[in-house]
């Protein structure tokens, strides 16, 4: 698809901000909508059109919604005995992302924590064995998480450990934008470089730093990798307009979604007598819907 | 894969809430018919859990207007009793302020066709194309532009009223 096929018809512009298309068709959209002035001007209306019935669904809404209690659900044990048990087992903790409790005093030591826990009677007890075959069984549950595609993550903050299938994150693990003009950094030094200033989302862990130098020769553009509880990354993305909006460009072609912009503090660059004020702005992109980003975007902070 | 009842629970509960409730409008009903709704799924097991259970609430939620409609029929018969206590006015004030913006939605959505109005609710609830082509019977295809037109529908609507509500105001302020 270029820019001089059919324009992209109305419902297949919501396939594609509902993220329904499959990869190909999303990036033969998106490259469209880089070249057709036309089509964008649709999108943007469709994106509008969601985004209010969205709102206006979401008002239409139980205030609260009270969950009573459940009990765990038992684990099935079939005839065959332990090797279905464990794949009953495993099958719970992947579809559950089932949360195990920690210690307090384990809170910073992510690997002690998850052979901790495996231990702990309350997974041995899902798995049917004796509590004095513990060590064993822990090396089963490993095996049989590896097994079933589950990946344990520590959640930072929450003293717990949640399963979550490899496949929700498989697509993710490589940052969008990885060129050799992209430095890894640390928090600090990035927090240096920007004055002080870097943008992530508030309450999400931060997973990865990069930065990359400003054409207009004042703060690098940041690109910080967060994970969301589930596992997978989104980035935030924070630089001078001009080089922002190129990098969007890339990752809207590859089929990455992208919040809307926000301006955060200009830059003011060159010498005296001659300063230019440079707009920076903000986004957030990730494999999630556009809502998902904009309510994302919404919780970006300053620091 | 054994059935998976407090997972589906977790994921799934508060989205049959708010789909019940966008069909019998009283937040206690669309609790305890939520209630049901996974009582019968422990009881069922079914395969496709998800999609199973928005098709269970669906029914439900059928069966349940048909209700209302034999109940109306005694409704003179009850008392004109307050049902709960007043609530403080400032609370009072938010909330007619909440329910008026809720009941608008509500005409807006009665402007839909049963079909649109299904498709945007399941999709509202987290269903994919392929899912909501499952259960309504549409083709996956025809998905997105039933979805399209629930969309502009309701938002052209809920603009005529907003309109019209603003016009009245004009009017009672002259």
């Amino acid at each position: 698809m270029n820019s001089a096929r059919p324009h992209v018809p109305e419902e297949e512009l919501h396939a594609y901000c509902d993220g329904e298309l499959s990869p190909p068709q999303r990036i033969e959209i998106a490259e469209h909508l880089l070249g057709c002035l036309i089509c964008r001007s649709h999108h943007a209306e469709v994106v509008e059109v969601r985004t209010r019935a969205a709102a206006l669904l979401a008002i239409a809404a139980p205030t609260r919604i009270r969950r009573p209690a459940v009990k765990p659900a038992a684990v099935h044990v079939g005839r065959r005995g332990l090797p279905r048990a464990l794949t009953a087992a495993a099958a719970a903790v992947v579809g559950l992302g089932v949360w195990f409790s920690l210690q307090p005093d384990q809170a910073d030591q992510p690997s002690a924590q998850l052979a901790s826990t495996l231990g702990t009677p309350v997974l041995t007890g899902l798995l049917g064995v004796n509590d004095s075959d513990a060590g064993a069984s822990r090396q089963r549950v490993l095996e049989m998480a590896a097994r079933t595609s589950a990946a344990p993550r520590v959640l930072p903050g929450r003293d717990a450990i949640v399963f979550v299938p490899r496949l929700m994150t498989s697509s993710v693990e490589v940052d969008p934008v990885v060129t050799n003009d992209w430095a890894r950094s640390t928090w600090d030094d990035a927090l240096k470089a920007g004055n002080g200033s870097l943008a992530r989302v508030a309450g999400l862990g931060v997973t990865s730093v990069r930065m990359h130098a400003s054409a207009s020769g004042g703060r690098p553009t940041f690109m910080i990798r967060q994970q969301l509880a589930d596992g997978r990354s989104v980035w935030v993305f924070e630089g001078p307009v001009d080089d922002v909006t190129p990098v969007n460009q890339v990752l809207q072609a590859s089929g990455i979604a992208m919040s809307m912009f926000s301006r955060t503090h200009p830059d003011y660059v060159g010498p005296a007598g001659q300063v230019t004020r440079t707009t920076r702005i903000v986004t957030v992109v990730g494999h999630l819907s556009v809502d998902s980003l904009n309510a994302l975007m919404a919780k970006v902070k300053l620091q | 894969m054994a059935f998976d009842l407090e997972g589906l629970y977790r994921t799934t509960y508060d989205a049959v809430v708010r789909f019940l409730y966008r069909k019998v409008w009283d937040a206690d009903r669309a609790e305890d018919l939520a209630q049901e709704v996974f009582m019968r799924a422990l009881a069922h097991q079914p395969e496709k859990p998800r999609s199973w259970v928005f098709a269970v609430a669906a029914n439900i939620a059928r069966d349940e207007a048909r209700a209302a409609i034999r109940r109306r029929k005694h409704l003179v018969l009850l008392t004109h009793e307050p049902i709960a206590a007043p609530a403080a006015q400032e609370d009072v004030e938010e909330g007619m302020d909440h329910d008026e913006q809720e009941a608008e939605v509500r005409r807006a959505l009665a402007t839909l066709t049963p079909r649109d109005r299904e498709v945007l609710l399941l999709w509202d609830a987290g269903m994919s194309y392929p899912e909501i082509a499952d259960q309504t019977g549409l083709a996956v295809g025809a998905v997105g532009t039933t979805l399209a037109r629930a969309r502009k529908r309701l938002v052209a609507a809920h603009d005529i009223m907003e309109e019209q509500r603003s016009e009245q105001r004009a009017a009672a302020r002259s």
